[in-house]
């Protein structure tokens, strides 16, 4: 039998699809995950992996191997779409999820939240997509080329694109006086977006 | 708090801020709660469109919820598609390889260059025009791409790099190499076009410090200089075999375009071309995004004529986008197809900037309208400058 085939769901509420059941066990951390690093709130974060995978539900058809990037490239929209709904209600309570975190049993506490606030405010200071980029590649672990596939974008653009966020983010963090000299850079345009 | 330096990069001081770790929610999550989750979930998709064949969805104990967020409001920037592909197989099972025409045209353009170092292979061949493209190396655990552009942007380029790092000259297979340094093990090289060539090279070690990263200057200098060049058939043997072979095109787009309703004065042999040769999902994405521009365009030329039943036609034409079987091959995405497809829907086709590109110095230039740029239909982009601030 195709593991493809749409078999649904029987209406003695047992899941029957191959394909997502293994996607969704293996990969429902993942979002999860995903989710709390963008989002203040377990519950929150919990209504965005469910809206996610709700989404490859439909498509259980059509998840792709490997269905990560994919994924991710779903739950990139749920959130924005989440933030938006929360702007309009003018509530929108979003942090950078790790910074109220305490630091770990080794580290100097103070030091390591002085480190996390300012990498915090300096990441902060970018864009929606240009944190996305670097998350999805820093945080969730994504080959660029995996990433390219979740925002929908060529190869060569993303890398143009992860670039420009780290010049920035670099930029930031130098003028919080939170990087060395030799590691700042200033930003440039980039020929292969406009050769593109 | 005073300011301190780390000796951190902007990478580093990224990853030591994440705290959320999936191994440990993984491990938190009992089976029951995880089945649960994956009850919510395929009910709440069950709840906002009805499953093929009638399924019945599972909604025990499950709590009330609102509607989900799956509307997009709009796109951020246009995917910039366009890609062209290549090889054909083996003509009727036996004899030498033949490639299609335009996969040939491609290989005469470049200067067609292998990693010849044990292990290296081309995992990733996605855009692919005699003038613009680029292929990916890898190991299995690095990779390093060679993206070929147009010559008349090599001093461009020179420029833009020079601001990345000190370049770095010297000469490399008879053209000059000019190395720049991103950070870590991250260093680019362009190869300077020949004076008769259409394009020059761009080098590149994976980002360093993330998947595919290379590791070492060292590992970046042994594969640059592992680059050789060969003959186009070398070169297009060695090129991925997930793509469309020229005999398999027509039947290919055939396929791609069943049950999508065509817009007035859609020449549908043009995918047929020559010109248009690609992997399965770039086909798609070509065919899907030159259907959707023809209907789109349809739509703004009845709405302005008032022709109400054409303008309708049209809408409905998009709105069946998602049953298209071609969406199918672009792995479920929400596309931009999709997005546009609901403006239209819903009265508000943007028509609006797509996106901002700004220099240093704040000049810079704006595409639109949005609905062209996502789905790029070349001839409605337009680009202006910015307008001064």
């Amino acid at each position: 039998m195709d593991p493809n085939q749409d078999l649904g769901v029987d209406a003695g509420d047992q899941i029957h699809h191959p394909v997502f059941e293994r996607c969704f066990r293996e990969h429902y951390a993942d979002v999860l995950a995903f989710a709390l690093r963008r989002i203040a709130g377990r519950q929150t974060a919990e209504d965005i992996a469910a809206e996610t995978f709700a989404v490859a539900w439909r498509r259980r058809d059509r998840i792709p191997d490997p269905p990560l990037p994919w994924m991710y490239g779903i739950a990139v929209k749920v959130i924005a779409n989440q933030r938006r709904s929360l702007r309009r209600r003018g509530a929108l309570e979003e942090r950078l999820a790790s910074e109220a975190e305490v630091a770990g049993p080794q580290s100097d506490l103070d030091e390591a939240l002085h480190q996390r606030t300012t990498f915090a405010t300096a990441f902060r200071h970018l864009s929606d997509s240009e944190r996305e980029v670097l998350s999805l590649v820093v945080w969730e672990g994504l080959e660029p080329r995996e990433a390219a596939v979740a925002l929908d974008c060529s190869y060569a653009a993303f890398r143009v694109r992860f670039h420009r966020a780290r010049r920035k983010l670099e930029k930031q963090l130098a003028a919080a006086g939170h990087l060395l000299p030799d590691s700042c850079r200033t930003a440039a345009p980039e020929p292969a977006e406009e050769a593109g | 708090m005073t300011a301190r330096t780390t000796d951190k990069d902007a990478i580093a001081q990224m990853r030591d801020a994440n705290r959320i770790s999936a191994e440990e929610l993984r491990a938190d999550i009992s089976a029951e709660e995880l089945q649960r989750a994956m009850e919510v979930a395929t009910a709440l998709g069950e709840s906002t469109q009805p499953a093929p064949g009638g399924a019945t969805p599972a909604r025990r104990g499950l709590r009330a919820r609102r509607r989900p967020l799956t509307a997009l409001a709009g796109f951020s920037a246009a995917s910039v598609a366009a890609a062209v592909m290549l090889l054909s197989g083996s003509p009727g099972g036996g004899g030498e390889p033949a490639f299609a025409a335009a996969a040939i045209r491609v290989a005469e353009a470049n200067p067609r260059l292998l990693v010849t170092e044990p292990g290296w292979s081309v995992i990733d061949a996605g855009e692919f025009e005699p003038n613009e493209g680029g292929i990916i190396f890898s190991d299995g655990e690095h990779e390093l791409s060679v993206q070929w552009s147009p010559a008349r942007l090599y001093e461009h380029y020179l420029r833009d790099r020079a601001d990345v790092s000190t370049p770095e000259t010297s000469r490399l297979l008879g053209r000059t190499a000019t190395t720049v340094h991103y950070g870590g093990a991250d260093y680019a090289t362009m190869l300077s076009p020949t004076p008769t060539g259409s394009v020059f090279l761009e080098v590149r070690g994976g980002i360093a410090g993330t998947k595919g990263g290379l590791e070492s200057r060292t590992e970046y200098e042994t594969l640059l200089h592992s680059l050789n060049p060969v003959d186009v058939d070398t070169w297009l043997e060695a090129m991925p075999p997930n793509v469309v072979r020229p005999q398999d095109r027509g039947a290919a787009v055939e396929r791609l375009l069943r049950g999508v309703p065509l817009p007035p004065g859609f020449d549908a042999a043009v995918l047929q071309g020559e010109g248009l040769v690609s992997d399965q999902y770039q086909l798609a994405t070509t065919i899907g995004n030159a259907v959707a521009c023809g209907w789109v365009e349809s739509w703004l030329a009845a709405t302005r004529s008032g022709d109400a039943a054409g303008a309708q036609e049209a809408i409905d034409a998009m709105v069946s986008s998602r049953d298209w079987q071609l969406m199918k091959t672009l792995g479920g995405y929400p596309t931009n197809i999709s997005f546009v497809a609901r403006e239209l829907e819903h009265g508000h086709l943007n028509q609006g900037i797509a996106m901002k590109v700004v220099n240093e110095d704040r000049t810079g230039y704006q595409l639109g309208p949005a609905w062209a740029t996502a789905l790029d239909c070349k001839s409605d982009i337009w680009r202006r400058p910015l307008e001064a601030r």
